[in-house]
């Protein structure tokens, strides 16, 4: 749902935190608040993520995957990374930034469930750019609390299609477009295209607008031209 | 031919007064999906029925399209022409011509979009909750859905949002060469 009201990312002065479309219940009733920017002081960008780098989580579906301590210097990498993210991408849906040793799935380096992003050792090595790895976790966040007009429009500007291919009791997969990923796991999910694409705007923009036409501009109309790395 | 649409518009209204109808304008492609286009009416078209038969109600709303990794099916993408967003799909099996799939997108307005509503709405369906695992490493949590298999009826629920995404009704017997291709392994890249 999309009234009049809301704002987009790109409506948000420097300086603000932009804040999607949400319902919740007041006296029970169901109403939908519109997106909207709220101011974001300085004393307040700093501490955002400083509060939510957290040693230990009580539950974790991956098992097998075992939870470690920051250390300050990685903190500090962390932080660095995440001061160089727009603060468009900093939905106030993440919980924590937890670290891990190893994926399950190794070498992946990073995951995001449930308002969780979770950094294994990998993400730490020198050949990785810890800046993209989150930006692409917090897109993955951001695309999971769009409303469901956002997701619509994305799918259409972006050639994704509500025909579902695999077994009923199997996840369900969307028809894509042919052509046109700017990595190549995209074509799988909308949510993996979305972050990908994220990703690639900020860090590969002239790549995206010339791989992937139609994602370049649907970021751009939203999230305007002071969407970039600090 | 001015002069004959004044005459002939003039004949139908003065036919309108004669026989006590009312002028019926043509419905704009708008309005005519708003009155085709309800949960109810696409609920009831039954699965098995000849793509002809489609054509009169749903046939302007579509994008036919076939897929080149899935021979054998013929799709309509079906989009609400107010916002261009897709609203529908169909899906028919080339060999016989009939449907075989259909599936309905849940708006944001809609009562579906609660769960629990959603499946009220299947009164003799028998629901399993499926809580699916993801199948990305970079995700944790697949989808939820409701799936009677017996009936062919699948319910998707956006898990982080708790809403219902779309609602699919499949005739069980069909075996779609689509079911093999989603069901192969992702791959992801590091």
């Amino acid at each position: 749902m999309v009234f009049a009201t809301d704002k987009l990312p790109k409506d948000c002065k420097p300086g603000e935190l932009w804040v999607h479309s949400y319902g919740r219940t007041q006296n029970g009733t169901p109403i939908w608040v519109s997106s909207y920017c709220r101011s974001f002081p300085a004393g307040e960008r700093k501490s955002f993520w400083q509060n939510r780098f957290k040693d230990h989580l009580e539950y974790w579906p991956n098992p097998t995957e075992k939870q470690k301590r920051w250390s300050l210097s990685e903190r500090e990498k962390a932080l660095r990374a995440l001061d160089g993210i727009p603060s468009m991408l900093w939905g106030s849906k993440v919980k924590a930034i937890v670290r891990f040793d190893r994926s399950k799935d190794f070498p992946n380096q990073s995951s995001y469930g449930g308002g969780y992003i979770a950094l294994f050792d990998a993400a730490f090595s020198k050949e990785q750019n810890l800046k993209r790895l989150l930006t692409h976790e917090l897109a993955h966040a951001m695309w999971n609390d769009f409303p469901k007009d956002w997701k619509e429009s994305y799918y259409q500007d972006t050639g994704w299609m509500h025909v579902r291919l695999g077994s009923p009791n199997q996840p369900p997969v969307m028809m894509g477009r042919v052509l046109g990923y700017i990595q190549e796991d995209g074509r799988i999910r909308p949510a993996e295209d979305f972050a990908n694409n994220i990703e690639a705007f900020l860090f590969e923009p002239e790549k995206l607008r010339e791989v992937t036409p139609g994602a370049y501009k649907w970021i751009h109309d939203r999230f305007g031209d002071t969407f970039v790395l600090r | 031919m001015f002069r004959c649409i004044i005459a002939f518009s003039f004949l139908s209204l003065i036919g309108a007064a004669c026989t006590g109808r009312s002028l019926k304008s043509v419905p704009s492609s708008g309005e005519l999906f708003s009155q085709v286009m309800t949960f109810d009416r696409f609920a009831s078209i039954p699965l098995g029925v000849n793509k002809n038969v489609l054509e009169e109600n749903y046939g302007s709303f579509k994008t036919e399209m076939t897929n080149p990794n899935v021979p054998g099916e013929t799709y309509w993408i079906l989009r609400d022409p107010r916002t261009g967003y897709q609203k529908a799909a169909l899906t028919f099996d080339d060999r016989t011509q009939s449907l075989v799939t259909k599936l309905w997108v849940v708006g944001a307005e809609e009562a579906e979009q609660e769960p629990e509503t959603a499946r009220k709405r299947f009164k003799t369906a028998h629901f399993i909750l499926i809580d699916l695992p993801s199948d990305n490493p970079h995700l944790l949590y697949g989808e939820k859905l409701l799936v009677d298999e017996k009936n062919g009826i699948t319910i998707e629920i956006d898990r982080d949002r708790s809403e219902v995404s779309a609602i699919q009704w499949r005739d069980p017997a069909y075996r779609s060469p689509a079911r093999d291709l989603g069901d192969q392994k992702s791959q992801y890249t590091f």
